[in-house]
């Protein structure tokens, strides 16, 4: 499942350390989701969406996958 | 209620704690003598549990109980792993100790431990209609 959280972070300029303390989860796990190793749980896509402005789909493409958790 | 104590210091103080504890115990046991070698590996324990937890990494998140969904769960799939290969091992100790005619009870414990806690866990973690909740996973 691809994801659009490394092009958003970027967009506003925001760390991964940043943004880990915005979702209150650690920077690995960040880094993990950007990379798609890791599959976020539904609450957790929800905080990550609602962050950026955007809807869990707009977030999340469940149409490619490439990775998973 | 939440504890006074930070949370990367809980596991270090509660091991200086304990270790103090089993220290002075063995120190009166077998002389005050034994306290000179057992004092530095309590505190170096501590030490060095304190340093690792304050680290960036998601064994130091585990080890400061800080740890976040991703690494909660992976906690959870290393734990099923230590789980399965000690039933393993267990199953297979019992295997050698028949056929080497040895003791069979200590082994037998264990296999019918792991059989009872399979079925604690089934049904301490069924779902329950209508419970709300937080569960970890896919």
């Amino acid at each position: 499942m691809r994801n659009r959280v490394r092009e958003q972070r970027i967009q506003r300029e925001l760390s991964q350390a940043e943004l880990a303390a915005a979702l209150g989860v650690s920077r690995q796990t960040v880094i993990s989701i950007e990379n798609g190793r890791y599959l976020p749980s539904l609450p957790l896509a929800f905080r990550i969406a609602r962050f950026f402005d955007l809807t869990v789909d707009k977030m999340f493409d469940p149409d490619d996958e490439e990775t998973g958790s | 209620m939440m504890s006074p104590i930070p949370p990367r210091l809980r596991a270090p103080v509660y091991m200086l704690v304990g270790g103090g504890v089993i220290d002075v115990i063995a120190g009166a046991a077998w002389g005050w003598g034994s306290l000179i070698s057992l004092g530095p590996i309590t505190v170096a324990a501590a030490v060095g549990y304190y340093v690792l937890a304050g680290r960036d990494s998601d064994f130091s998140a585990m080890l400061r109980d800080q740890a976040d969904e991703r690494q909660v769960y992976r906690r959870l799939k290393i734990q099923a792993l230590v789980g399965r290969v000690m039933t393993a091992a267990v199953a297979v100790g019992y295997l050698v100790a028949a056929l080497a005619k040895a003791a069979l009870w200590p082994f037998a414990i264990f296999v019918a431990l792991a059989g009872v806690t399979f079925l604690a866990g089934w049904l301490v973690y069924r779902e329950h209609p209508g419970a709300g909740g937080q569960q970890v996973g896919h």
